[in-house]
């Protein structure tokens, strides 16, 4: 990144990018209907991927963090929140943490599915001791084999956006 | 290229997990024969029906804090047939049947489960 974290031009980029991503949440919401309870495509995980790039883990766990908490907010309502929330902070930890250590050896792709498998444990763990029974987990393989897929839609979509904004000069260029 | 050498590993640790925990519950937790449909609300038990008991349709209506479940219980299985809540997972999972399988719905904190015979012992188990 050429120019400096919190230039005004960088804190623009990344309100644009919350909001980028509190839409694709909401649209995701409106328009796919899960097959797996919990399931879904996390159409703005591409989003929290761009941030981590551009804007290193701290800023992009606080941007996914409100995107998670306003775009619930508008399309689940309040009882879906621990959900959202406690999924994304893990997601994006692992995202963080994998980008740290295994990219460029992992791609987006593994990033992404990564992300999501994350998110999806995360959402059994919360469901867990929100109806105090273990047997939550017995919805992990489903959830799982969702993640596989939609982390891959969703790292394809983050690699072919990122090559652009990162290589090609994109918002620096 | 789209995926490298190790997101392809990653994408098979991760079906090999879920391949593993589904394993798991199928030997150990899903066993036995259906007997009783259990209905718990905010993670207490609401009630318990023995399937064999039943004639006909049975239709319980479950009030919670936030809203209603109606639920149908049949010698078969149960099936949630209309819920308060948006997003009508609960509706959408259809009849469940066999032990273990489960109706959710998250917003009212409703949870149907199908159970079998010695379910208590595995239940402390799992948890």
């Amino acid at each position: 990144m050429k120019s400096k974290k919190y230039s005004a031009k960088n804190i623009c980029i990344m309100a644009v990018l919350t909001a980028v991503g509190i839409v694709l949440q909401y649209v995701e919401n409106r328009i796919l209907i899960s097959p797996v309870p919990g399931g879904k495509l996390g159409l703005a995980n591409i989003v929290s991927l761009i941030n981590i790039f551009l804007f290193g883990g701290k800023n992009a766990m606080v941007i996914s963090l409100l995107r998670a908490f306003l775009g619930t907010l508008l399309s689940g309502g309040v009882t879906a929140l621990p959900y959202s929330v406690t999924g994304t902070l893990f997601s994006v930890l692992g995202m963080v943490l994998a980008k740290k250590y295994l990219y460029p050896k992992a791609g987006m792709v593994g990033l992404s599915v990564i992300g999501a498998a994350l998110y999806n444990l995360a959402q059994v763990v919360v469901a867990s001791l929100i109806f105090y029974t273990g047997y939550m987990f017995s919805y992990l393989p489903q959830l799982l084999i969702v993640s596989v897929v939609s982390g891959t839609v969703t790292g394809i979509g983050a690699k072919i956006l990122g090559d652009r904004i990162l290589k090609d000069g994109g918002f620096y260029g | 290229m789209m995926t490298t050498t190790l997101d392809k590993i990653i994408i098979l640790l991760v079906v090999l997990i879920a391949l593993l925990v589904y394993i798991l519950f199928g030997t150990f937790v899903f066993v036995g024969n259906a007997e009783r449909v259990e209905i718990f609300l905010d993670g207490e038990e609401y009630a318990v029906y023995n399937l064999a008991e039943i004639s006909g349709t049975k239709v319980l209506d479950i009030k919670s804090e936030t809203g209603y479940n109606r639920l149908e219980i049949t010698n078969r299985g149960a099936k949630m047939t209309e819920a308060s809540c948006p997003d009508k997972t609960d509706v959408l999972s259809g009849e469940i049947t066999k032990v273990g399988q489960m109706i959710v719905c998250s917003p009212n904190r409703v949870m149907v489960k199908i159970a079998g015979k010695d379910d208590e012992k595995v239940d402390k188990v799992t948890y």
